[in-house]
């Protein structure tokens, strides 16, 4: 059982046409390419691509993927819509928050918020806060410290039915 | 979750192993895929040319040098100045002699492009307008 990378990351150039539809070309290099060998070679594609295309190039994304080789089975009844709210305060006074799909009931309390005193929800928060991880908020603002977590239910799409 | 600008993807790829392993038993779900993104956004927007329209693509067919591996380059909204004008392919095959076209060819074949499974593309085999509903 493990994360095994995909044979080549994906380039995906992105466009705008005059109607303001949206479109793409996608491009794959090697995995273990360099992330900073790839942004050179997507400026140069993106700016040979605008010579050839009437659209304008609105920017372009670079992604690596990871899939599990022998995935364990989830538990049974596990829901992906029943999730974990966890809301974080940031350095610059804003919030930034992510969810944790099919949240086991042992870190709930009966009124469905987050047990802030169960072991593992402060492992969570200590490696989320702490430094031990590298991620912030979307604008760059590190995590300080867990303002809320709750449990909250999304809507079930035709392809999350039972 | 986002990460600092700057942050390499061995960093990142170490952070996501640590919190994949910090919330397997939060969850009953089961972990199937990571993925890492870097984004780039245009900064300003340039406008789209009148009359653009995503639907009329290029496709570029590219080969490995061996032949052995082919894979798609598609183009939205492919200038008509990139089509061959006179004979049979007029209107529709891409001039692979423009100095643009021929231009965006070298740029694929130099850069370290693959097809998905990683095989590198080494020659251009055919590039025409594709045929779409507009």
């Amino acid at each position: 059982m493990a994360l095994v990378n995909q044979p080549a990351g994906k380039l995906t150039i992105h466009y705008r046409d005059a109607s303001g539809s949206k479109g793409s070309t996608d491009f794959h290099f090697p995995y273990a390419t360099l992330t900073s060998v790839v942004v050179t070679a997507a400026d140069l594609l993106s700016a040979a691509l605008n010579a050839v295309s009437d659209c304008a190039i609105d920017g372009y994304t670079i992604s690596y993927t990871k899939t599990e080789d022998t995935p364990a089975a989830p538990a049974a009844g596990s829901r992906v819509e029943e999730k974990g709210k966890f809301i974080y305060r940031t350095a610059n006074a804003r919030t930034s928050l992510f969810t944790i799909p099919a949240i086991v009931d042992t870190v709930l309390e009966q009124n469905g918020a987050v047990d802030l005193g169960n072991a593992l929800i402060i492992a969570l928060n200590s490696a989320v806060v702490g430094g031990d991880l590298v991620f912030c908020a979307a604008d760059g603002s590190d995590l300080t410290a867990i303002l809320d977590a709750y449990q909250v239910f999304t809507r079930t799409t035709k392809n999350q039915r039972p | 979750m986002k990460a600092p600008l700057g942050t390499t993807y061995a960093v990142l790829d170490a952070s996501a192993t640590a919190l994949a392993s910090i919330i397997a038993p939060l969850t009953s779900a089961t972990l199937i895929r990571q993925r890492i993104i870097f984004k780039s956004v245009a900064v300003p927007r340039d406008a789209a040319e009148i009359g653009s329209l995503i639907k009329r693509r290029g496709v570029f067919y590219f080969a490995s040098d061996s032949d052995e591996f082919v894979t798609l380059v598609e183009v939205p909204g492919i200038s008509e100045d990139m089509l061959v004008t006179e004979g049979n392919g007029a209107g529709v095959l891409i001039d692979l002699t423009n100095g643009y076209i021929s231009s965006l060819i070298a740029t694929i074949i130099e850069t370290p492009i693959t097809d998905p499974f990683g095989n590198i593309m080494g020659h251009i085999l055919a590039a025409y307008r594709q045929s779409r509903v507009q």
